[in-house]
């Protein structure tokens, strides 16, 4: 390896790894990268009922920062293949609350949206300046939320 | 391709922990943050009190959120450099409410804190392994912390 190029696995294995703690947590017998045990998304939402992610505190639900998150990687997973069509961002903030029916479809429109992004990375072939930029993003945007999520979730 | 272009790596890499904390980010606008709502706009608008107000149901308080992050960024920055040294992670909750002296200095142990791996960054030849990986994990421990202290300020 020169110092020209940096090897494409060590990037994705770096993305994925990071990506997967902030969905699942970190994995039993191996260190953290960033968060403590038993705190990413999915096992956050899931001690979370309906009524509790539709309850507004500071002017946001974290029905609407999750829906938000999800839609952000969903974009940016269709840029990455190519897209070049705007988004109307606005469309990412349509949902405050939800009904139990609704709160699990959303829960399982988020899980389907981080195994995509896996996907994404894993079979992406054109790693441009824009690409690479994208997915480093697509994990610091969805932990800023996933650390919002936290504090929402202590206060309602 | 087996290899990323360096530079569209360290690009983006650059852009968006600059982005992290001085919310301007000059190779794509901002990215993933709205306007002014980096680290340091944050901070910014936080005096010594508000930084050291406990929330009832015990939340953490901005002043430990802060000094946190700068103990992450640290140990990171020598990690980066090949200083292997362990660290005792709960003494980087050690800070709980300060004085306006004390604010005052966290906050320009955190910029430091930022200068310094923004320099390692700089100084990294070669991207190996862990060296993206610890850069990555940086990036999404500060993004993650940072939400944490925009929803505290909310509501303190």
């Amino acid at each position: 390896m020169d110092t020209n190029h940096i090897e494409k696995d060590y990037f994705i294995k770096s993305l994925a790894y990071l990506l997967h703690e902030t969905f699942e947590g970190s994995p039993e017998g191996q260190g953290s990268a960033y968060l403590d045990r038993g705190v990413g998304i999915f096992a956050t939402l899931d001690k979370l009922s309906a009524d509790a992610v539709s309850r507004e505190v500071n002017g946001t639900t974290i029905a609407a920062q999750i829906e938000h998150a999800k839609f952000y990687l969903d974009r940016l997973c269709e840029f990455i293949h190519g897209r070049t069509e705007k988004v109307n961002w606005e469309q990412s903030w349509l949902i405050d609350e939800v009904s139990d029916e609704e709160w699990n479809a959303l829960r399982g429109t988020v899980r389907r949206s981080y195994e995509n992004a896996l996907i994404c990375f894993a079979e992406n072939q054109n790693w441009s300046e824009d690409n690479v930029g994208m997915a480093i993003g697509m994990l610091a945007h969805t932990a800023y939320h996933l650390g919002a999520i936290r504090q929402l979730a202590k206060a309602i | 391709m087996k290899t990323i272009n360096q530079e569209d790596f360290t690009k983006s890499l650059f852009a968006l922990f600059k982005e992290t904390f001085e919310s301007t980010n000059t190779a794509f606008g901002t990215m993933y943050l709205d306007p002014e709502t980096g680290f340091f706009a944050t901070l910014e608008k936080i005096d010594a009190e508000k930084a050291s107000r406990l929330l009832a149901g015990g939340s953490t308080t901005i002043a430990a959120h802060c000094e946190h992050t700068r103990f992450y960024l640290d140990f990171l920055n020598n990690y980066l450099k090949e200083d292997f040294k362990m660290a005792d992670w709960k003494d980087s909750w050690l800070v709980k409410t300060v004085t306006e002296a004390e604010w005052t200095t966290l906050c320009g142990q955190l910029h430091k804190a930022y200068q310094n791996v923004s320099d390692t960054f700089e100084e990294i030849e070669t991207w190996n392994d862990f060296k993206i990986s610890g850069a990555m994990g940086i990036l999404t421990h500060t993004a993650y912390h940072l939400s944490a202290i925009r929803q505290l300020m909310k509501i303190i």
